[in-house]
């Protein structure tokens, strides 16, 4: 019940960055520390898609790579917020990241969207006394 | 000589499964009570049968008489805390009360 709420609390409230920009991307939210696979929509002329692991945190990539897949397993970290995006690329040139506005390349369910994967510790449970 | 009952805080253990240690946070009540407040470990005891941890307060060695704010965290491995379970204004009484005064036989 409570992963739910958290969950729920999350997409309901959605963070706020220093800029005042708004994330309202694909979010996973989980208590564990297991892969998480991500996947987007195939780009027609595509050979390639690139992508980038951003660490809210530690404000710096943390994983960078290209695949010809749609789709990719990620170990990320235990806790913290790691923020992922994907470009579509050929052989002479490549897409801005799907997160931006151009819908022309890599989407997901139709629609630009990054990917926000929201990882914490599972608190302990409610305090008593005896 | 004075019986001064033990008190026991209790939570249900964390489930993540890295979790090494929890630690308790405290100020005294109706202070800001934060990451960045006193802290004691509590090591990573095992769960009753109950399912919950219990830690005999006069044994974590900070506390004296007095109502406090406290907050336990779970720790990971690689140091990271959990968000915090608090209770507010708990009283710790480790003080009996006075003796009565001497006891005397009268002979009606």
């Amino acid at each position: 019940m409570k992963k739910f709420l958290y969950i729920v609390g999350f997409v309901l409230f959605p963070i706020f960055f220093a800029n005042g920009e708004v994330l309202n991307h694909t979010i996973y939210a989980d208590y564990t520390s297991r892969p998480v696979t991500i996947a987007w929509d195939a780009v027609s002329n595509a050979t390639r898609y690139e992508f980038e692991g951003y660490s809210y945190e530690r404000k710096a990539n943390i994983l960078a790579g290209s695949t010809q897949q749609t789709q990719i397993t990620l170990t990320v970290p235990k806790t913290g917020i790691t923020i992922f995006k994907v470009k579509a690329c050929n052989d002479t040139e490549c897409s801005i990241f799907a997160e931006s506005t151009d819908a022309a390349y890599a989407t997901v369910d139709g629609q630009p969207k990054g990917w926000v994967i929201l990882r914490y510790l599972e608190p302990a449970g409610d305090i008593g006394i005896e | 000589m004075a019986k001064v009952r033990s008190i026991n805080i209790t939570f249900p253990p964390s489930g993540s499964p890295d979790v090494v240690e929890y630690r308790m946070y405290y100020v005294d009540a109706g202070e800001v009570l934060n990451y960045d407040s006193p802290n004691v470990s509590l090591g990573k005891p095992d769960a009753d049968t109950d399912g919950k941890i219990r830690v005999d307060i006069a044994n974590v060695g900070v506390f004296s008489d007095g109502r406090y704010d406290i907050g336990v965290v779970a720790v990971d491995d690689a140091g990271n805390e959990s968000s915090m379970s608090t209770m507010m204004d708990v009283p710790f009484d480790f003080v009996a009360p006075d003796a009565p005064g001497t006891v005397e036989v009268e002979v009606v």
